[in-house]
Protein backbone atom coordinates (compact mmCIF):
# COMPACT_ATOMS: atom_id res chain seq x y z
CA UNK A 1 0.00 0.00 0.00
CA UNK A 2 3.11 2.37 0.55
CA UNK A 3 4.53 4.34 -2.55
CA UNK A 4 1.28 6.42 -3.41
CA UNK A 5 1.32 9.93 -2.52
CA UNK A 6 -2.29 10.77 -2.63
CA UNK A 7 -5.17 8.25 -1.16
CA UNK A 8 -8.26 8.31 -3.18
CA UNK A 9 -10.84 6.97 -0.45
CA UNK A 10 -14.60 5.96 -0.82
CA UNK A 11 -16.55 5.45 2.10
CA UNK A 12 -19.96 3.77 2.39
CA UNK A 13 -22.26 0.84 2.36
CA UNK A 14 -23.08 -0.02 -0.83
CA UNK A 15 -26.29 -1.92 0.13
CA UNK A 16 -27.90 0.97 1.65
CA UNK A 17 -28.47 2.36 -1.66
CA UNK A 18 -27.22 6.20 -1.48
CA UNK A 19 -25.12 5.12 1.55
CA UNK A 20 -22.71 3.52 -0.87
CA UNK A 21 -22.30 6.98 -3.13
CA UNK A 22 -18.74 7.56 -2.13
CA UNK A 23 -18.07 3.70 -3.19
CA UNK A 24 -19.53 4.58 -6.13
CA UNK A 25 -17.44 7.30 -6.89
CA UNK A 26 -14.20 5.49 -6.20
CA UNK A 27 -15.04 3.14 -8.88
CA UNK A 28 -16.16 5.53 -11.61
CA UNK A 29 -12.93 6.77 -10.55
CA UNK A 30 -11.19 4.00 -11.95
CA UNK A 31 -12.66 4.07 -14.78
CA UNK A 32 -10.47 7.68 -15.92
CA UNK A 33 -6.60 7.83 -15.59
CA UNK A 34 -5.60 9.50 -12.66
CA UNK A 35 -2.07 11.00 -11.66
CA UNK A 36 0.63 8.22 -10.79
CA UNK A 37 0.79 8.03 -7.30
CA UNK A 38 -2.73 7.87 -6.72
CA UNK A 39 -4.53 4.94 -5.06
CA UNK A 40 -7.62 4.47 -4.80
CA UNK A 41 -9.94 2.99 -1.98
CA UNK A 42 -13.16 1.60 -1.31
CA UNK A 43 -14.06 0.94 2.26
CA UNK A 44 -17.18 0.14 4.72
CA UNK A 45 -15.29 0.44 8.04
CA UNK A 46 -14.57 3.87 8.75
CA UNK A 47 -11.67 2.83 11.67
CA UNK A 48 -9.46 1.40 8.36
CA UNK A 49 -9.32 5.29 7.86
CA UNK A 50 -7.02 5.41 10.58
CA UNK A 51 -3.79 3.51 8.83
CA UNK A 52 -4.88 4.61 5.29
CA UNK A 53 -4.32 8.16 6.35
CA UNK A 54 -1.47 7.53 7.77
CA UNK A 55 2.40 7.97 5.47
CA UNK A 56 0.88 10.02 2.88
CA UNK A 57 0.77 13.68 2.62
CA UNK A 58 -2.76 13.65 1.27
CA UNK A 59 -5.78 12.55 1.23
CA UNK A 60 -9.39 12.30 -0.73
CA UNK A 61 -12.56 11.09 0.98
CA UNK A 62 -15.43 10.53 -0.77
CA UNK A 63 -18.51 10.14 1.66
CA UNK A 64 -22.65 9.79 1.60
CA UNK A 65 -23.50 13.21 3.46
CA UNK A 66 -27.12 14.36 5.06
CA UNK A 67 -26.91 17.80 4.34
CA UNK A 68 -29.80 21.44 4.18
CA UNK A 69 -29.23 20.79 0.40
CA UNK A 70 -31.24 18.79 -1.91
CA UNK A 71 -29.95 14.90 -3.04
CA UNK A 72 -27.29 15.36 -5.30
CA UNK A 73 -25.11 18.45 -4.55
CA UNK A 74 -21.46 18.53 -4.20
CA UNK A 75 -19.90 19.90 -0.72
CA UNK A 76 -16.13 20.55 -0.72
CA UNK A 77 -15.08 20.26 2.91
CA UNK A 78 -12.47 20.07 5.83
CA UNK A 79 -12.44 17.75 8.40
CA UNK A 80 -12.67 20.42 10.57
CA UNK A 81 -16.13 21.83 8.95
CA UNK A 82 -17.26 18.53 9.15
CA UNK A 83 -17.54 19.52 12.56
CA UNK A 84 -18.56 22.81 12.73
CA UNK A 85 -21.10 22.78 9.77
CA UNK A 86 -24.60 20.60 9.79
CA UNK A 87 -23.18 18.27 7.85
CA UNK A 88 -23.62 14.69 8.93
CA UNK A 89 -21.80 11.58 7.46
CA UNK A 90 -22.91 8.51 7.20
CA UNK A 91 -21.84 5.75 9.38
CA UNK A 92 -23.41 2.71 10.91
CA UNK A 93 -21.91 1.05 13.82
CA UNK A 94 -18.62 2.53 15.44
CA UNK A 95 -16.31 5.52 14.75
CA UNK A 96 -17.82 8.36 12.63
CA UNK A 97 -15.32 9.67 9.94
CA UNK A 98 -14.75 13.03 11.56
CA UNK A 99 -13.82 10.70 14.30
CA UNK A 100 -11.50 8.35 12.64
CA UNK A 101 -9.76 11.58 11.26
CA UNK A 102 -9.52 12.66 14.59
CA UNK A 103 -8.12 9.80 15.89
CA UNK A 104 -5.38 8.91 12.94
CA UNK A 105 -3.78 12.43 14.06
CA UNK A 106 -3.81 11.55 17.86
CA UNK A 107 -2.13 8.42 16.67
CA UNK A 108 -0.05 9.82 14.39
CA UNK A 109 0.49 13.83 14.12
CA UNK A 110 3.68 13.48 12.65
CA UNK A 111 3.00 11.12 9.52
CA UNK A 112 -1.10 11.63 9.27
CA UNK A 113 -2.21 13.25 5.75
CA UNK A 114 -1.66 16.90 6.29
CA UNK A 115 -4.14 17.80 3.44
CA UNK A 116 -7.36 15.64 3.72
CA UNK A 117 -10.15 16.95 1.71
CA UNK A 118 -13.40 15.73 2.06
CA UNK A 119 -16.38 15.64 -0.68
CA UNK A 120 -19.65 15.11 0.78
CA UNK A 121 -22.39 14.31 -1.99
CA UNK A 122 -25.72 14.83 -0.43
CA UNK A 123 -28.54 12.19 0.07
CA UNK A 124 -31.61 11.91 1.91
CA UNK A 125 -31.63 9.70 4.58
CA UNK A 126 -31.22 6.03 3.31
CA UNK A 127 -34.51 3.99 4.59
CA UNK A 128 -34.28 1.24 2.54
CA UNK A 129 -31.89 -1.92 1.55
CA UNK A 130 -31.40 -1.46 -1.92
CA UNK A 131 -27.93 -1.81 -3.76
CA UNK A 132 -29.06 1.31 -6.19
CA UNK A 133 -28.16 4.60 -6.20
CA UNK A 134 -31.27 7.08 -6.69
CA UNK A 135 -31.30 9.16 -10.07
CA UNK A 136 -30.14 12.57 -8.75
CA UNK A 137 -27.20 10.90 -6.65
CA UNK A 138 -26.81 8.70 -9.68
CA UNK A 139 -26.62 12.25 -11.93
CA UNK A 140 -23.94 13.60 -9.25
CA UNK A 141 -21.24 10.83 -9.77
CA UNK A 142 -19.55 12.44 -13.29
CA UNK A 143 -19.29 15.68 -11.40
CA UNK A 144 -17.84 14.42 -8.28
CA UNK A 145 -15.39 11.99 -10.12
CA UNK A 146 -14.57 15.53 -12.20
CA UNK A 147 -14.37 17.46 -8.78
CA UNK A 148 -11.86 14.52 -7.60
CA UNK A 149 -9.81 14.65 -10.45
CA UNK A 150 -9.71 18.72 -10.67
CA UNK A 151 -8.12 18.29 -6.95
CA UNK A 152 -5.99 15.22 -7.73
CA UNK A 153 -4.60 17.51 -11.17
CA UNK A 154 -4.43 20.77 -8.91
CA UNK B 1 -29.74 14.65 48.71
CA UNK B 2 -32.38 14.28 46.69
CA UNK B 3 -31.38 14.68 42.91
CA UNK B 4 -31.55 13.22 39.43
CA UNK B 5 -28.71 12.08 37.02
CA UNK B 6 -29.58 12.00 33.86
CA UNK B 7 -27.49 10.69 30.64
CA UNK B 8 -29.69 12.21 27.25
CA UNK B 9 -27.55 10.33 24.90
CA UNK B 10 -25.43 7.57 26.13
CA UNK B 11 -22.12 7.18 24.72
CA UNK B 12 -19.77 4.73 23.50
CA UNK B 13 -22.77 2.02 22.91
CA UNK B 14 -24.31 0.59 19.57
CA UNK B 15 -27.90 2.75 18.68
CA UNK B 16 -29.58 5.55 20.41
CA UNK B 17 -31.14 5.31 24.42
CA UNK B 18 -31.11 6.82 27.56
CA UNK B 19 -30.79 6.45 30.92
CA UNK B 20 -32.52 8.03 33.92
CA UNK B 21 -32.06 7.16 37.70
CA UNK B 22 -34.11 9.11 40.30
CA UNK B 23 -33.17 9.55 44.33
CA UNK B 24 -35.68 10.28 47.10
CA UNK B 25 -32.80 10.81 49.91
CA UNK B 26 -30.10 8.73 49.08
CA UNK B 27 -32.35 5.89 48.20
CA UNK B 28 -33.00 5.50 44.18
CA UNK B 29 -36.39 5.41 43.31
CA UNK B 30 -36.45 4.55 39.68
CA UNK B 31 -34.05 3.09 36.99
CA UNK B 32 -34.86 3.28 33.11
CA UNK B 33 -32.74 2.54 30.57
CA UNK B 34 -34.80 3.95 27.90
CA UNK B 35 -34.44 3.01 24.18
CA UNK B 36 -35.99 5.02 22.01
CA UNK B 37 -34.64 3.73 18.94
CA UNK B 38 -38.01 2.93 16.97
CA UNK B 39 -38.87 -0.80 16.67
CA UNK B 40 -38.00 -1.94 13.43
CA UNK B 41 -40.47 -5.17 12.51
CA UNK B 42 -38.47 -7.88 11.13
CA UNK B 43 -39.90 -10.46 12.01
CA UNK B 44 -43.22 -8.99 10.40
CA UNK B 45 -41.40 -7.88 7.63
CA UNK B 46 -40.04 -11.68 7.08
CA UNK B 47 -43.32 -13.29 6.84
CA UNK B 48 -44.28 -14.13 3.21
CA UNK B 49 -40.87 -14.55 2.31
CA UNK B 50 -38.96 -17.53 0.83
CA UNK B 51 -36.97 -19.36 3.98
CA UNK B 52 -33.95 -19.16 1.52
CA UNK B 53 -34.15 -15.23 2.62
CA UNK B 54 -33.93 -15.04 6.00
CA UNK B 55 -30.46 -15.20 6.68
CA UNK B 56 -30.01 -12.25 4.55
CA UNK B 57 -32.73 -10.33 5.75
CA UNK B 58 -32.09 -10.70 9.41
CA UNK B 59 -28.79 -9.76 8.75
CA UNK B 60 -29.51 -6.51 8.36
CA UNK B 61 -30.93 -5.96 11.92
CA UNK B 62 -26.94 -5.23 12.66
CA UNK B 63 -23.74 -3.76 10.89
CA UNK B 64 -21.61 -5.32 13.91
CA UNK B 65 -22.96 -8.44 14.41
CA UNK B 66 -24.89 -9.45 10.84
CA UNK B 67 -22.85 -13.12 11.02
CA UNK B 68 -24.78 -13.89 14.26
CA UNK B 69 -28.09 -13.32 12.87
CA UNK B 70 -27.39 -15.30 9.64
CA UNK B 71 -25.72 -18.45 12.17
CA UNK B 72 -28.83 -18.28 14.21
CA UNK B 73 -31.27 -18.02 11.21
CA UNK B 74 -29.80 -20.91 9.23
CA UNK B 75 -29.16 -22.93 11.95
CA UNK B 76 -32.99 -22.66 12.35
CA UNK B 77 -34.39 -22.95 8.82
CA UNK B 78 -31.69 -25.90 8.42
CA UNK B 79 -33.99 -27.25 11.56
CA UNK B 80 -36.75 -27.02 10.07
CA UNK B 81 -35.97 -29.00 7.01
CA UNK B 82 -34.19 -31.60 8.97
CA UNK B 83 -30.51 -31.08 7.63
CA UNK B 84 -27.42 -30.85 9.65
CA UNK B 85 -24.11 -29.13 8.99
CA UNK B 86 -21.21 -31.62 8.28
CA UNK B 87 -17.95 -31.41 9.98
CA UNK B 88 -16.60 -29.38 7.61
CA UNK B 89 -19.55 -27.08 6.98
CA UNK B 90 -19.48 -26.86 10.87
CA UNK B 91 -15.43 -25.74 10.93
CA UNK B 92 -16.36 -23.08 8.18
CA UNK B 93 -18.94 -21.41 10.17
CA UNK B 94 -17.09 -21.52 13.33
CA UNK B 95 -14.03 -20.03 11.95
CA UNK B 96 -16.80 -17.08 10.24
CA UNK B 97 -18.32 -16.69 13.81
CA UNK B 98 -14.39 -16.08 15.42
CA UNK B 99 -14.08 -13.51 12.54
CA UNK B 100 -16.99 -11.69 13.88
CA UNK B 101 -16.32 -12.21 17.91
CA UNK B 102 -12.95 -10.69 17.15
CA UNK B 103 -13.84 -8.13 15.75
CA UNK B 104 -16.96 -6.88 17.80
CA UNK B 105 -15.40 -7.44 20.86
CA UNK B 106 -12.19 -5.97 19.89
CA UNK B 107 -14.32 -2.52 19.13
CA UNK B 108 -16.27 -2.89 22.33
CA UNK B 109 -12.71 -3.26 24.45
CA UNK B 110 -10.47 -1.18 22.96
CA UNK B 111 -12.20 2.17 21.93
CA UNK B 112 -15.70 1.83 23.56
CA UNK B 113 -14.77 0.31 27.23
CA UNK B 114 -11.31 0.76 28.00
CA UNK B 115 -11.91 4.52 28.37
CA UNK B 116 -13.64 4.20 31.12
CA UNK B 117 -10.63 1.91 32.90
CA UNK B 118 -8.21 4.63 31.63
CA UNK B 119 -10.18 7.39 32.89
CA UNK B 120 -10.80 8.71 29.03
CA UNK B 121 -13.84 10.29 27.69
CA UNK B 122 -13.46 8.50 24.69
CA UNK B 123 -10.45 6.44 22.52
CA UNK B 124 -9.36 9.28 20.82
CA UNK B 125 -8.67 11.20 24.24
CA UNK B 126 -6.93 7.50 25.54
CA UNK B 127 -4.91 7.40 22.00
CA UNK B 128 -2.96 10.36 23.17
CA UNK B 129 -1.39 8.02 25.88
CA UNK B 130 -2.13 4.84 24.75
CA UNK B 131 -1.67 4.85 21.41
CA UNK B 132 0.18 1.73 20.95
CA UNK B 133 -2.95 -0.01 22.66
CA UNK B 134 -5.31 1.78 20.17
CA UNK B 135 -3.16 0.71 17.26
CA UNK B 136 -3.20 -3.05 18.66
CA UNK B 137 -6.68 -2.71 18.79
CA UNK B 138 -7.67 -1.99 15.40
CA UNK B 139 -4.90 -4.43 13.88
CA UNK B 140 -7.00 -7.09 15.92
CA UNK B 141 -9.99 -6.56 14.60
CA UNK B 142 -8.67 -5.70 11.01
CA UNK B 143 -7.71 -9.56 11.56
CA UNK B 144 -11.07 -10.56 12.30
CA UNK B 145 -12.70 -8.07 9.62
CA UNK B 146 -10.73 -10.25 7.16
CA UNK B 147 -11.79 -13.72 8.26
CA UNK B 148 -15.36 -11.85 7.59
CA UNK B 149 -14.03 -10.74 4.08
CA UNK B 150 -12.68 -13.87 2.72
CA UNK B 151 -15.53 -16.15 3.71
CA UNK B 152 -18.23 -13.91 3.97
CA UNK B 153 -17.26 -12.19 0.71
CA UNK B 154 -17.19 -8.36 2.61
CA UNK B 155 -16.32 -7.81 6.27
CA UNK B 156 -19.48 -6.11 6.81
CA UNK B 157 -23.17 -7.74 6.34
CA UNK B 158 -21.33 -10.86 4.44
CA UNK B 159 -23.28 -11.98 0.84
CA UNK B 160 -21.42 -15.73 1.10
CA UNK B 161 -23.79 -17.15 4.13
CA UNK B 162 -26.56 -19.75 2.53
CA UNK B 163 -29.02 -21.34 4.26
CA UNK B 164 -28.00 -24.62 4.22
CA UNK B 165 -23.74 -23.67 3.53
CA UNK B 166 -22.53 -21.06 1.72
CA UNK B 167 -21.96 -20.06 -1.70
CA UNK B 168 -19.18 -20.73 -2.41
CA UNK B 169 -16.07 -22.46 -0.01
CA UNK B 170 -12.96 -20.49 0.41
CA UNK B 171 -9.99 -22.01 -1.14
CA UNK B 172 -7.05 -23.50 1.44
CA UNK B 173 -4.88 -21.07 -0.01
CA UNK B 174 -7.48 -18.24 0.81
CA UNK B 175 -7.56 -18.86 4.54
CA UNK B 176 -3.91 -19.92 4.89
CA UNK B 177 -2.89 -16.09 3.51
CA UNK B 178 -4.54 -15.12 7.04
CA UNK B 179 -2.40 -17.10 9.07
CA UNK B 180 0.58 -14.55 9.90
CA UNK B 181 -1.77 -11.53 10.71
CA UNK B 182 -3.70 -13.94 12.81
CA UNK B 183 -0.78 -15.73 14.62
CA UNK B 184 0.26 -12.24 15.83
CA UNK B 185 -3.01 -11.64 16.43
CA UNK B 186 -3.13 -14.23 18.76
CA UNK B 187 -0.16 -13.04 20.98
CA UNK B 188 -1.04 -9.74 20.96
CA UNK B 189 -4.55 -10.88 22.43
CA UNK B 190 -2.37 -12.66 25.21
CA UNK B 191 -1.12 -9.42 25.60
CA UNK B 192 -4.25 -7.63 26.18
CA UNK B 193 -5.71 -9.79 28.69
CA UNK B 194 -2.60 -9.18 30.80
CA UNK B 195 -2.92 -5.58 30.47
CA UNK B 196 -6.99 -5.21 30.55
CA UNK B 197 -6.47 -7.42 34.07
CA UNK B 198 -4.16 -4.80 35.59
CA UNK B 199 -7.32 -2.03 35.42
CA UNK B 200 -8.43 -0.79 38.49
CA UNK B 201 -12.63 -2.80 38.58
CA UNK B 202 -15.37 -1.34 40.96
CA UNK B 203 -16.16 -3.66 43.54
CA UNK B 204 -19.17 -4.68 43.07
CA UNK B 205 -21.31 -8.34 42.73
CA UNK B 206 -24.42 -9.65 42.01
CA UNK B 207 -26.01 -13.29 42.12
CA UNK B 208 -26.80 -13.36 38.81
CA UNK B 209 -28.11 -16.18 36.64
CA UNK B 210 -25.76 -16.69 33.74
CA UNK B 211 -27.59 -18.10 30.85
CA UNK B 212 -25.51 -19.55 27.66
CA UNK B 213 -25.49 -22.17 25.19
CA UNK B 214 -23.34 -25.51 26.03
CA UNK B 215 -21.77 -27.82 23.54
CA UNK B 216 -20.24 -31.31 24.86
CA UNK B 217 -17.21 -30.74 23.44
CA UNK B 218 -16.50 -26.57 21.90
CA UNK B 219 -16.95 -23.55 23.61
CA UNK B 220 -20.35 -22.11 22.35
CA UNK B 221 -21.00 -20.96 19.12
CA UNK B 222 -24.10 -22.36 17.04
CA UNK B 223 -24.94 -25.25 18.88
CA UNK B 224 -25.56 -26.61 22.23
CA UNK B 225 -28.06 -26.99 25.24
CA UNK B 226 -29.36 -23.83 26.96
CA UNK B 227 -28.41 -23.83 30.09
CA UNK B 228 -27.73 -21.83 32.94
CA UNK B 229 -25.76 -21.12 36.63
CA UNK B 230 -29.34 -21.79 38.61
CA UNK B 231 -29.48 -25.57 37.16
CA UNK B 232 -31.35 -24.64 33.94
CA UNK B 233 -30.55 -27.13 30.85
CA UNK B 234 -32.80 -27.38 27.81
CA UNK B 235 -33.23 -27.94 24.30
CA UNK B 236 -33.21 -24.89 22.35
CA UNK B 237 -36.64 -25.67 20.77
CA UNK B 238 -38.11 -25.55 24.21
CA UNK B 239 -36.65 -21.67 24.97
CA UNK B 240 -39.93 -20.32 24.82
CA UNK B 241 -41.50 -22.38 27.29
CA UNK B 242 -38.83 -21.00 29.59
CA UNK B 243 -38.22 -17.36 29.09
CA UNK B 244 -41.11 -14.90 28.33
CA UNK B 245 -40.67 -11.33 26.47
CA UNK B 246 -42.32 -8.74 28.44
CA UNK B 247 -43.50 -5.07 26.90
CA UNK B 248 -42.50 -2.31 28.90
CA UNK B 249 -43.30 1.04 28.38
CA UNK B 250 -40.45 2.81 28.81
CA UNK B 251 -38.28 1.13 26.24
CA UNK B 252 -39.25 0.53 22.39
CA UNK B 253 -37.47 -3.58 23.41
CA UNK B 254 -38.90 -5.99 24.82
CA UNK B 255 -37.22 -7.22 28.48
CA UNK B 256 -37.14 -10.83 28.49
CA UNK B 257 -37.12 -13.09 31.94
CA UNK B 258 -36.92 -16.45 32.46
CA UNK B 259 -40.57 -17.60 33.78
CA UNK B 260 -40.85 -17.49 37.68
CA UNK B 261 -37.67 -16.12 37.87
CA UNK B 262 -36.99 -12.61 36.63
CA UNK B 263 -33.93 -11.01 35.22
CA UNK B 264 -30.61 -12.97 33.72
CA UNK B 265 -27.47 -12.24 32.11
CA UNK B 266 -26.01 -13.79 28.50
CA UNK B 267 -22.95 -12.99 26.88
CA UNK B 268 -19.28 -13.09 27.01
CA UNK B 269 -19.64 -13.62 31.15
CA UNK B 270 -21.54 -15.68 31.03
CA UNK B 271 -20.48 -18.14 28.25
CA UNK B 272 -16.89 -17.44 30.66
CA UNK B 273 -18.69 -18.60 34.09
CA UNK B 274 -20.11 -21.39 32.22
CA UNK B 275 -18.19 -22.96 29.38
CA UNK B 276 -14.87 -22.38 30.93
CA UNK B 277 -14.32 -26.14 30.74
CA UNK B 278 -14.33 -25.65 27.42
CA UNK B 279 -12.25 -22.92 26.52
CA UNK B 280 -9.52 -24.32 24.49
CA UNK B 281 -6.11 -24.82 26.48
CA UNK B 282 -4.55 -21.27 24.96
CA UNK B 283 -6.93 -19.38 26.27
CA UNK B 284 -7.53 -21.25 29.35
CA UNK B 285 -3.63 -20.96 30.07
CA UNK B 286 -3.47 -17.44 29.23
CA UNK B 287 -6.66 -16.42 31.67
CA UNK B 288 -4.78 -18.41 34.56
CA UNK B 289 -2.16 -16.38 33.99
CA UNK B 290 -3.54 -13.43 34.15
CA UNK B 291 -4.96 -14.38 37.16
CA UNK B 292 -8.65 -14.51 35.55
CA UNK B 293 -10.55 -17.23 36.85
CA UNK B 294 -14.50 -18.39 37.59
CA UNK B 295 -16.91 -18.02 39.03
CA UNK B 296 -16.53 -14.37 38.02
CA UNK B 297 -19.58 -11.75 39.08
CA UNK B 298 -18.44 -8.66 38.84
CA UNK B 299 -19.53 -7.60 35.42
CA UNK B 300 -17.60 -4.55 35.30
CA UNK B 301 -14.77 -7.67 34.22
CA UNK B 302 -16.68 -8.31 31.11
CA UNK B 303 -13.94 -6.58 29.38
CA UNK B 304 -11.40 -9.70 30.57
CA UNK B 305 -13.96 -12.52 29.57
CA UNK B 306 -14.38 -10.43 26.00
CA UNK B 307 -10.36 -10.53 26.12
CA UNK B 308 -10.74 -14.29 26.91
CA UNK B 309 -12.83 -14.74 24.57
CA UNK B 310 -10.86 -12.91 21.60
CA UNK B 311 -7.83 -15.29 22.48
CA UNK B 312 -10.22 -18.82 21.94
CA UNK B 313 -11.29 -16.94 18.98
CA UNK B 314 -8.05 -16.35 17.21
CA UNK B 315 -6.28 -19.69 18.70
CA UNK B 316 -9.65 -21.71 17.08
CA UNK B 317 -9.35 -19.90 13.80
CA UNK B 318 -5.70 -20.66 13.32
CA UNK B 319 -6.56 -24.63 14.30
CA UNK B 320 -9.61 -24.41 11.60
CA UNK B 321 -7.34 -22.97 8.77
CA UNK B 322 -4.50 -24.82 9.65
CA UNK B 323 -6.55 -28.27 8.91
CA UNK B 324 -8.67 -26.77 6.47
CA UNK B 325 -10.62 -28.50 3.95
CA UNK B 326 -13.04 -27.12 1.70
CA UNK B 327 -16.67 -28.28 1.91
CA UNK B 328 -17.92 -30.42 -0.80
CA UNK B 329 -20.39 -29.29 -1.42
CA UNK B 330 -20.45 -25.72 -0.32
CA UNK B 331 -24.09 -26.20 0.30
CA UNK B 332 -26.56 -29.16 1.63
CA UNK B 333 -29.75 -29.28 -0.15
CA UNK B 334 -33.14 -28.29 1.56
CA UNK B 335 -35.73 -30.78 1.53
CA UNK B 336 -39.52 -28.94 1.48
CA UNK B 337 -42.12 -29.27 4.01
CA UNK B 338 -44.19 -27.95 6.58
CA UNK B 339 -42.14 -27.40 9.44
CA UNK B 340 -41.25 -24.96 12.33
CA UNK B 341 -37.49 -25.03 12.90
CA UNK B 342 -35.40 -23.09 15.92
CA UNK B 343 -31.94 -21.53 15.88
CA UNK B 344 -30.03 -20.61 19.41
CA UNK B 345 -26.32 -19.17 18.59
CA UNK B 346 -23.91 -17.12 20.66
CA UNK B 347 -24.08 -13.50 19.03
CA UNK B 348 -21.03 -11.76 20.79
CA UNK B 349 -23.32 -10.29 23.01
CA UNK B 350 -25.15 -13.60 23.64
CA UNK B 351 -27.75 -15.55 22.81
CA UNK B 352 -29.66 -14.60 19.74
CA UNK B 353 -32.91 -16.71 19.49
CA UNK B 354 -34.83 -17.24 16.27
CA UNK B 355 -37.83 -19.62 15.52
CA UNK B 356 -39.04 -20.02 11.93
CA UNK B 357 -42.80 -21.64 10.86
CA UNK B 358 -42.30 -22.24 7.52
CA UNK B 359 -45.02 -23.44 5.43
CA UNK B 360 -45.02 -26.71 2.92
CA UNK B 361 -44.35 -23.42 0.10
CA UNK B 362 -41.09 -22.55 1.48
CA UNK B 363 -42.24 -19.51 2.43
CA UNK B 364 -42.37 -18.33 6.33
CA UNK B 365 -45.18 -17.93 8.12
CA UNK B 366 -44.19 -16.53 11.18
CA UNK B 367 -40.74 -15.59 12.84
CA UNK B 368 -39.83 -14.69 16.17
CA UNK B 369 -36.39 -13.25 17.11
CA UNK B 370 -34.92 -12.39 20.19
CA UNK B 371 -31.74 -10.43 20.47
CA UNK B 372 -28.79 -10.71 23.13
CA UNK B 373 -29.80 -7.07 24.19
CA UNK B 374 -33.19 -7.61 25.11
CA UNK B 375 -32.35 -9.90 27.27
CA UNK B 376 -29.80 -8.50 29.22
CA UNK B 377 -32.11 -4.93 29.27
CA UNK B 378 -33.69 -6.08 32.92
CA UNK B 379 -29.66 -7.19 34.24
CA UNK B 380 -28.90 -3.73 33.57
CA UNK B 381 -31.39 -1.70 34.84
CA UNK B 382 -30.55 -3.89 38.26
CA UNK B 383 -27.11 -3.64 38.27
CA UNK B 384 -27.82 0.41 37.97
CA UNK B 385 -30.81 -0.09 41.47
CA UNK B 386 -27.47 -2.19 42.77
CA UNK B 387 -24.76 0.62 42.66
CA UNK B 388 -27.03 3.40 42.92
CA UNK B 389 -26.49 3.89 46.69
CA UNK B 390 -22.56 4.09 46.00
CA UNK B 391 -23.59 6.66 43.13
CA UNK B 392 -25.77 8.84 45.84
CA UNK B 393 -23.19 9.34 47.46
CA UNK B 394 -20.70 10.46 44.49
CA UNK B 395 -19.92 13.97 42.95
CA UNK B 396 -22.46 14.28 40.12
CA UNK B 397 -19.46 13.67 36.75
CA UNK B 398 -18.82 11.01 39.08
CA UNK B 399 -21.86 8.97 39.28
CA UNK B 400 -22.75 9.92 35.58
CA UNK B 401 -19.76 8.09 34.63
CA UNK B 402 -19.87 4.86 36.76
CA UNK B 403 -23.87 4.87 35.54
CA UNK B 404 -22.77 4.68 32.26
CA UNK B 405 -19.75 2.63 32.83
CA UNK B 406 -22.16 0.24 33.88
CA UNK B 407 -24.27 -0.27 31.01
CA UNK B 408 -21.37 -0.34 29.12
CA UNK B 409 -20.24 -3.77 30.76
CA UNK B 410 -23.09 -5.09 28.58
CA UNK B 411 -21.62 -3.52 25.23
CA UNK B 412 -25.58 -2.85 24.62
CA UNK B 413 -26.39 -3.26 21.01
CA UNK B 414 -29.57 -1.18 20.99
CA UNK B 415 -30.00 -1.13 17.63
CA UNK B 416 -30.41 -4.76 17.84
CA UNK B 417 -32.76 -5.02 20.73
CA UNK B 418 -35.11 -2.15 19.06
CA UNK B 419 -32.39 -1.53 17.46
CA UNK B 420 -28.64 4.67 21.80
CA UNK B 421 -28.49 5.88 25.24
CA UNK B 422 -29.37 9.35 27.55
CA UNK B 423 -28.56 9.08 31.32
CA UNK B 424 -30.95 11.06 33.98
CA UNK B 425 -30.49 10.68 37.71
CA UNK B 426 -33.18 12.42 39.08
CA UNK B 427 -34.15 14.04 42.91
CA UNK B 428 -37.35 13.37 44.11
Amino acid sequence: MSGGRIRVIGIGQPSAGDDGAGIAVARALREHRVPAGVEIHEITDTTRLVELLEGIPRAILIDAVVADRAPGNLLCLTPEELVTQRVTPLSSHGAGVAEAIRLARTLAPATVAATISLIGLTIAPPMHCTRHLSPAVSAALPRAVTLVRRLLDG
Amino acid sequence: MARTITVDCLTRVEGAGALTIRFDGDKVCEVKLRIFEPPRFFEGLLRGRAREEAPDITARICGICPVAYQMSACHAIEDAAGVHMDERLRSLRRLLYCGEWIASHCLHMFLLHAPDFLGYPDAIAMAGEHGHLVRRGLRMKKAGNAIMSVIGGREVHPVNVKVGGFYRAPTPKDLQALLPELIWARDAAVETLVDFAGFEFPDFERDYEFVALRHPRDYPFCEGRIVSSAGLDIDVRDYEDTFEEQQVAHSTALHSVIRGRGGYVCGPLARFNLNFDRLRPAARAAAARAGVGVPCHNPFKSILARAVEVIQAFDEAIAIIDSYRPPAPAALDLPQGAATGYGCTEAPRGLLYHRYAVAADGLIREARIVPPTAQNQKSIEADLYSIAARLADMPHEAATWLAEQTVRNYDPCISCSTHFLKLEIEPR
